[in-house]
């Protein structure tokens, strides 16, 4: 008996002429997805803030001993929306049971998108606003309202710096 | 076969709204700053003339009191604990004098406006005597008016002493 009958030599045939002819083309479409969520990173050059002591006639507003802050706003924000750089302060100036308002304190800002402004402990003011993502850096110089109706102290503040980017 | 489409539709739609921004969350970064301000005791005064002239005298019977020519403006500005206890006062070097010939100081006396400053006083040249006081850290305006007692007693000469003003702020 031979290794292939008569009626399977047809198929191998077929199967023969399958296996010769060119492979057919296909093409397939995948998607790459990458999620860039928004991000925030905000740096400042310094974490303290220190006013000497001064004569209120020749030095009304004393400038920061350490000149001013630089800030560094990194936000990756949605196409178009405000990134905006707040700070709030936590309280008056206080010294035991004394107290300097904060809007004693001012500012006085360089840099693309920064702006001057008056401290506040209820409302928080704004540094800076941008649109979009992107790197900003800025300065801000401290100043301190002199004056001879101040209780002698040693006040203290903090300050709350906040970056969002929508 | 029609599961697995429907599955394949509805993963699809879900990654796509998970995609868009208004499932997006706003990203948020912090910093802080802590703020340090001395203020240390002070004391400033400010007296709008070092000199302080009477008329030349006249008759003790018609002029018993003889007023300086001119008031002095004093301004104190003074910064200290909230209770701290600030003073002007003021000393005389010694009685007026002329050569050998003296005034005692006593017939130098004075009488002041403003809010904090005494009404009036009396020279003395052992014990400094109060001018103003004021409690607290603050700034003042006042003025102080000298007269002197006219007496026959006095011997002519031309009469002088010297007043220190001290202004405190514990």
């Amino acid at each position: 008996m031979s290794l292939f009958s008569r009626r399977s030599l047809p198929f191998l045939a077929l199967a023969a002429v399958a296996f010769t002819a060119p492979a057919a083309a296909q093409t397939a479409t995948a998607t790459l997805s990458g999620n860039l969520g928004g991000l925030a990173k905000l740096s400042l050059s310094s974490t303290t803030l220190s006013f000497p002591d001064s004569n209120p006639d020749t030095v009304p507003q004393i400038p920061a001993a350490g000149g001013a802050i630089v800030i560094t706003a990194k936000a990756r924000a949605t196409a178009g929306a405000t990134v905006t750089l707040t700070v709030l302060a936590t309280d008056d100036l206080r010294s035991g049971l004394d107290t300097i308002p904060i809007t004693a304190l001012t500012w006085t800002a360089s840099g693309a998108g920064f702006v001057n402004g008056t401290m506040s402990r209820q409302v928080p003011q704004v540094v800076g606003t941008w649109a979009g993502s992107g790197v900003q850096t800025g300065t801000q110089m401290f100043r301190f309202q002199n004056s001879w109706a101040y209780a002698t102290g040693t006040y203290s503040v903090s300050l709350v710096y906040t970056l969002v980017a929508p | 076969m029609k599961k697995a489409v429907w599955s394949g539709i509805i993963v699809a739609v879900g990654m796509l709204a998970l995609s868009t921004p208004a499932f997006a969350q706003a990203a948020q970064a912090t910093g802080n700053v802590t703020v340090n301000a001395n203020v240390n005791a002070k004391a400033k005064l400010t007296i709008s003339a070092n000199n302080i002239s009477f008329p030349t005298t006249g008759d003790p019977d018609s002029n018993p009191v003889l007023a300086a020519t001119s008031a002095l403006t004093i301004d104190v500005k003074a910064r200290t604990s909230a209770s701290g206890n600030v003073t002007l006062t003021v000393l005389a070097g010694g009685d007026l004098d002329s050569g050998s010939a003296t005034i005692a100081i006593s017939n130098l006396t004075w009488t002041s406006t403003g809010a904090v400053f005494n009404a009036s006083g009396t020279s003395n040249a052992s014990t400094a005597q109060p001018v103003a006081s004021f409690a607290g850290s603050g700034s003042y305006s006042g003025s102080q008016s000298y007269s002197l007692v006219n007496s026959w007693a006095y011997t002519t000469g031309n009469y002088t002493a010297t007043l220190t003003y001290t202004l405190t702020a514990p």
